[in-house]
């Protein structure tokens, strides 16, 4: 199902400290172009810690993270510059509230790819089509149900065209009644061949969508492998107790 | 209650006196009419003739050095004062401009040296803070000669106008008036004078009323203010102003100089007649050559002519007792 | 007690209102440039460097820990000492310069104030997208701390209208300067009740209108 072993995005020895408490402690790590990553594990296992640090949202106390073989951690390469190959959705949306709908997704390419207008806003309808939000292009932020907040958030950041996308818990601080249109976009991005780590306590969804799992728990990866063999044989005794208690 | 009550007397008073004020004729001077009556009249030349006419002392300036060189270089001297003293003092109400006897002595002094003159007004504690910071060249601000100000400061000549008499007293509210009858009687525990903070009167309280209690004030106007409200029962000022604000009050204070020839005790003090010019310490060629300035000024009898303009043109009788 | 206060203001009222325009004046100027100075400091005090952030907060706290008097008097008295070339300045010039001071140090504190509300995730969504961080403090979080700074800023300017009274000790035309203008015409109590109720009147109208602004940026939220 990997077509090619193309790496795109390496972790090596990556450790995150928060003042005295270790978060990250020593994570090894290959994602590779076109995979999809599920991230899963118990609330403040530091699954999240590593997905801000692969985008460098968090800087990592020590270790490596290379992206498509350029070296983030130790400040020589130009950050913004990888950083729109990486698109990131957060839990809470942090769609732009001053912005409208459209301006929150032309707003990064105008200004950082020095796209024109015209072409930016085309591309933003089209974004806007797919998800099923072309009436509300002109509107603001507030006028949106938390699920359209986050189906524009996918989009603004799609609109990058990014290399991969990192989704941090995007449905967890959704209305149950939302959670299902969100995780259709990302499954139907995931069918495009988009390359994507996400976070998620949905395992059902994990489990369908995903090439490969991991399960993170104390700061480490603590097992790792395809769905079927993550949900259905977990070797790890903590694994085993985590999916006892979701599942 | 009794504190509220006087609140809502006081108001009383004040929406009266407002009343009052808004009935009474179409008078273009503030100044109440009974004071006009026994009006003190110059009929010498007007304050601006006098400016424009002043011509300049003869001074030898070939041997200037420090401050006087750079004065002379720059052509410009800068003199500060206060300028809430009327006569001395004082600023035009309707142009804003710093005049007074004093601001035509100093530009006496800028012609004298061919410069010229740029006032800088300020607070009264602040004028000499400024000759010795270098912000002004001379501080003139109807300063007194007092020991201590001399070892802090070059103190030039006395000037004063011909007959102006130079005497200190204190003014008090009319009510008061008998219970005054010397000097000592205003040396009690308990009794509260207010002298303008660094003023020869400041100097004068202390050392002879060493039983009452010295309030210092930065301006002459709030003394007024503090003895009207009851605040001090006297406020120590020289003979000149307390004789013009007494007038100005419609009979609410009097002069305890005018009324029973008291006042503070100079013999005492080392002291030059009449006020004096401020420089910084150490600028002997300045203050020599300001000097030289007054002394030909005096002689010439000009300072009379500046006082007596200055007092028309603020609309103050001069402090002389003749 | 001399004259009472209707004949006063009808005899004086020019002087007056030139008093207002010069405290108009002086605190637009002050909060104007101390805006502009303002800024910058804030953006000193935000800065991840230790030695930058030290500075501005030793600025900070230097201009709003001691009483804006003592700084006008150093200002003009001591100022000039340090940096001869300020010799230049005029009075005037000294006394509007230790207002921007001051009003730039409150309102640096109004501005860092105004950014550090902005919730945290709008940063991350504009870095995540590659956006760099002078766009993004201009595109993304400016425009949104504006509404929360606007209205401290309109309240800046009315505190400082009561400030500049302070001017009126360097006989700068302003309204509490009026005071010592009559004062010569030995009025003594009327000026200052006609003052405060030109104060008053100016600073309840102006609030008024800040009040206004607050509604109005809440209905846009």
């Amino acid at each position: 199902m990997i077509n090619e072993k193309e790496v795109i995005i390496e972790v090596v020895d990556l450790k995150k400290n928060f003042g005295d408490l270790e978060v990250l402690k020593g994570i090894n790590e290959k994602i590779y172009k076109g995979e999809v990553v599920s991230i899963i594990g118990a609330s403040g296992g530091g699954k999240s810690t590593f997905l801000r640090c692969l985008n460098m949202l968090e800087v990592p106390t020590g270790g490596h993270v290379y992206f498509e073989g350029n070296e983030l951690v130790d400040g020589t390469t130009d950050l913004d510059a990888h950083r729109q190959k990486i698109g990131m959705v957060f839990q809470h949306f942090n769609v732009f509230p001053h912005l409208t709908v459209l301006r929150n997704i032309t707003i990064t390419p105008m200004l950082e790819k020095g796209m024109s207008k015209e072409e930016a806003e085309k591309e933003a309808m089209d974004l806007l089509k797919m998800v099923g939000l072309e009436d509300k292009a002109n509107e603001y932020p507030r006028k949106l149900s938390g699920g359209q907040k986050q189906r524009l958030a996918i989009v603004r950041a799609l609109a990058m065209h990014p290399d991969v996308m990192l989704f941090d818990e995007p449905t967890s601080a959704l209305d149950p009644e939302m959670v299902k249109g969100v995780l259709e976009v990302i499954k139907d991005l995931t069918d495009t061949g988009m390359t994507c780590v996400i976070v998620t306590h949905e395992m059902g969804f994990a489990k369908t969508v995903s090439d490969r799992v991991l399960f993170i728990d104390d700061g480490l990866v603590m097992e790792e492998g395809t769905p079927e063999e993550l949900f259905d044989h977990p070797q790890n005794p903590r694994t085993q107790e985590f999916l006892s208690k979701v599942l | 209650m009794k504190k509220l009550l006087t609140v809502l007397f006081v108001v009383c008073m004040m929406l009266n006196l407002v009343a009052c004020g808004s009935n009474e004729k179409e008078n273009t001077e503030p100044v109440n009419p009974d004071t006009q009556e026994n009006a003190w009249v110059w009929d010498g030349p007007k304050y601006d003739e006098v400016k424009e006419t002043l011509g300049a002392a003869t001074i030898d300036l070939t041997a200037a050095d420090g401050k006087l060189a750079s004065i002379l270089e720059k052509g410009v001297l800068v003199v500060a004062t206060s300028p809430d003293y009327p006569p001395s003092e004082y600023v035009d109400v309707n142009t804003g401009d710093i005049k007074g006897s004093d601001m035509l002595l100093a530009q006496y002094i800028a012609n004298s040296l061919g410069v010229t003159l740029q006032i800088e007004a300020m607070d009264f504690s602040a004028v000499l803070t400024a000759v010795s910071t270098d912000k002004a060249d001379l501080g003139i601000s109807g300063f007194g000669y007092k020991e201590d100000r001399a070892e802090q400061y070059e103190l030039s000549h006395g000037y004063q106008s011909g007959t102006a008499a130079s005497h200190h007293t204190l003014m008090i509210k009319k009510e008061d008036l008998d219970k005054f009858n010397s000097l000592e009687d205003f040396n009690v525990e308990g009794l509260k004078i207010d002298a303008q903070a660094n003023s020869l009167q400041h100097m004068y309280v202390e050392d002879q009323l060493t039983n009452a209690t010295l309030t210092l004030v930065s301006s002459i106007d709030q003394e007024i203010l503090e003895l009207q409200s009851g605040k001090v029962d006297a406020v120590a000022m020289d003979a000149t102003t307390a004789k013009n604000y007494a007038e100005q009050s419609n009979g609410m204070f009097v002069s305890v100089w005018e009324e029973k020839g008291i006042e503070f005790d100079l013999t005492m003090y080392d002291q030059t007649a009449g006020n004096v010019v401020a420089a910084k310490k150490g600028e002997v060629s300045l203050i020599n050559a300001v000097n030289e300035i007054i002394d030909q000024m005096m002689e010439a009898g000009l300072y009379s002519t500046m006082y007596y303009a200055a007092c028309d043109d603020a609309g103050v009788a001069p402090g002389d007792d003749e | 007690m001399g004259p009472g206060l209707i004949e006063v203001w009808m005899l004086y009222y020019p002087i007056f209102l030139k008093g207002l325009v010069g405290t108009l004046k002086y605190a637009a100027i002050a909060v104007f440039f101390g805006t502009l100075l303002g800024c910058f400091i804030a953006i000193l005090h935000l800065s991840k460097n230790k030695i930058i952030n030290a500075i501005a907060v030793v600025y900070v706290n230097v201009l709003r820990g001691t009483p804006l008097l003592v700084q006008m008097y150093i200002a003009y008295f001591f100022l000039p000492m340090a940096f001869p070339v300020m010799n230049a300045l005029s009075k005037e010039q000294y006394v509007i310069l230790s207002l921007i001071l001051n009003s730039s140090a409150y309102v640096s504190e109004i501005i860092r104030g105004g950014i550090t509300s902005v919730d945290k995730g709008q940063t991350e969504a504009a870095r995540s997208l590659g956006m760099s961080s002078k766009n993004c403090m201009m595109q993304i979080i400016m425009p949104q701390a504006v509404k929360n700074i606007l209205p401290s800023l309109a309240n800046e300017y009315i505190a400082m209208i009561k400030e500049t009274s302070l001017a009126g000790t360097f006989m700068c035309y302003e309204l509490m300067y009026t005071r010592t203008l009559l004062a010569n015409k030995f009025l003594m109590w009327q000026p200052l009740f006609i003052i405060a109720g030109i104060y008053l009147v100016v600073t309840l109208v102006l609030s008024f209108f800040v009040k206004l602004l607050e509604k109005r940026l809440a209905a846009s939220d």
